[in-house]
């Protein structure tokens, strides 16, 4: 069967209005989420504990978006029964807004560091050595978002690919704030801080991961969960 | 003269059927089917279908009407013969006896491959005696104590015994729908039979009664191999192990009914078990 999967044409047009309707409701998720992680990492670098309350505040709306989302898929699953490419949509989508959820979550964790920066006198450039990471991280969310948004897997595939850059990215920080707490113990506090903060952007990467890899469920019905990185493409083959 | 209007409205323009996807065939047939065609005078109404009916396996037939499927069912116990215009070429094997041989007797066919349809159609008689005509002409019992045992037996594999125990020469028409249908059960199972079709047996009925009969099917399957017509995709998901998927007269996709209900492999299949245009 070729990959696209067609969420119209079906006999029922308000079917098709639902199912477009939903997957538009997860797109806006993933972009509310893509500002909360990019909002969250700029209050971050720069200390600004305004924009920092603002992204705890948006938190509540990633959550609420979550629910409303689970609603609408379970309706469908009790009303329509979906089989198929419908069901796996459904299935995919179900699963893809806890990450994105999650992911929200691990903003509001940047957003309270950067709440902490302020209000412990830090300097922010302590932070700078995440911001690396954290671009590496904002880029490979971006890619699944457009990638979930044309159901491209091989754009879902370079997405996965890239996310191991994001591991070595977070395996080096990890070196670096080792080396500095070493060398100097009156940084043990900070660098820990800058840890943390560093762990839920890495975090951030798992999830889209996880994300991708619904994608490709979703377009080719293979599940690629748990298989390594260098087999996906055989797997998908198969 | 079959219909094949509405299963044309399906039908896509670009979308090719060339052969059969998926895996037809099993180390463990009860029923082999190779290159069946079948005619209505001159319209061909079965295009080259291959498929094995899996021992004690469930197998349901989908797809739009007039596609064929219950046309096909009644191939494989020569239902169709008493169609005049019907002809039926290439090969249908049980156990590897040729279905169609000249020397095949189709009543004795019958009693192998049993029959089930859509609406309940139990004899005017009493509940006994519709459970109890198929062992008498085909001299299943010696004596009156035999029969009442096959009797009572059929009517407890079919799960209707304890709601007629004791109104057996009542009769068979009085019951309500579904019990209607499972004596048509047990008169099929009477006569011992080894592979059961099924055409449509619970769309005349409702929800409750359904969902006894699905019970039902699943139980027969440990003793009998079974394949159900159905229009109902749900169903078909419920009951059935193997699902092949007929269209336009083709067997366009057969495989596991997890794997064709979650990512089946056809376009023409996914279109329809998801309700969409061709």
């Amino acid at each position: 069967m070729e990959n696209d999967v067609h969420i119209a044409q079906h006999i029922s047009k308000q079917f098709d209005i639902e199912l477009e309707d939903v997957r538009n409701q997860v797109l806006k998720m993933g972009g509310l989420v893509e500002k909360q992680v990019r909002d969250g990492l700029h209050a971050l670098l720069t200390g600004d504990d305004k924009l920092a309350k603002k992204v705890i505040k948006r938190d509540r709306k990633v959550n609420a978006l979550e629910v409303q989302i689970d609603e609408v898929c379970t309706d469908i699953l009790a009303r329509r029964q979906p089989a198929a490419s419908d069901l796996r949509l459904v299935i995919s989508i179900i699963k893809t807004i806890t990450d994105l959820e999650r992911i929200g979550d691990e903003a509001e964790k940047l957003a309270i560091s950067a709440k902490k920066v302020k209000e412990n006198n830090i300097s922010e450039r302590q932070y700078h050595d995440v911001r690396t990471l954290g671009e590496l991280v904002i880029a490979n969310l971006k890619q699944t978002l457009d990638a979930i948004a044309r159901m491209d897997v091989e754009e879902a595939i370079e997405a996965i690919k890239a996310d191991e850059a994001v591991n070595s990215e977070f395996e080096n920080l990890q070196r670096l704030l080792i080396i500095k707490m070493m060398e100097d113990p009156r940084v043990i506090k900070d660098a820990l801080s800058i840890s943390w903060s560093a762990r839920a952007l890495e975090r951030i990467g798992d999830h889209s991961k996880n994300i991708n890899e619904y994608l490709i469920y979703l377009v080719k019905g293979k599940d690629i969960r748990h298989i390594d990185l260098d087999d996906i493409e055989d797997t998908l083959d198969d | 003269m079959v219909d094949i209007t509405s299963a044309d409205s399906l039908a896509s323009g670009n979308i090719v059927i060339d052969g059969t996807v998926g895996e037809c065939f099993s180390d463990n047939a009860k029923m082999s089917m190779r290159n069946v065609d079948v005619f209505y005078a001159e319209k061909q109404a079965i295009h080259d279908v291959s498929f094995d009916l899996e021992k004690n396996q469930v197998t349901a037939l989908i797809g739009p009407s007039g596609c064929g499927k219950s046309t096909f069912l009644r191939c494989m116990n020569r239902m169709n013969d008493i169609i005049p215009i019907c002809r039926v070429t290439g090969s249908l094997e049980i156990d590897g006896d040729d279905i169609y041989h000249k020397k095949m007797d189709p009543v004795l066919l019958r009693a192998r491959v049993g029959m089930v349809f859509q609406k309940p159609n139990p004899f005017p008689k009493s509940i006994y005696d519709n459970v109890a005509y198929g062992p008498k002409i085909h001299g299943l019992a010696t004596n009156k104590a035999e029969l009442d045992e096959i009797v009572v037996t059929s009517l407890k594999k079919a799960g209707l015994f304890n709601e007629v125990k004791d109104r057996l020469d009542e009769p068979g028409t009085g019951l309500s729908g579904g019990q209607q249908q499972r004596l048509c059960i047990a008169r099929t199972i009477a006569v011992s039979p080894e592979v059961i079709l099924m055409d449509e047996p619970a769309s005349a009925l409702d929800p409750i009664a359904t969902a006894v009969i699905e019970e039902l099917i699943d139980e027969l399957k440990e003793k009998y191999t079974i394949a159900i017509v159905t229009h109902s995709m749900q169903q078909a998901a419920r009951v059935s192990q193997k699902t092949a998927y007929f269209h336009l007269g083709q067997l366009v996709e057969m495989g596991d009914t997890k794997q064709i209900f979650t990512n089946p492999r056809h376009q023409l299949t996914e279109n329809y078990i998801t309700g969409r245009f061709g």
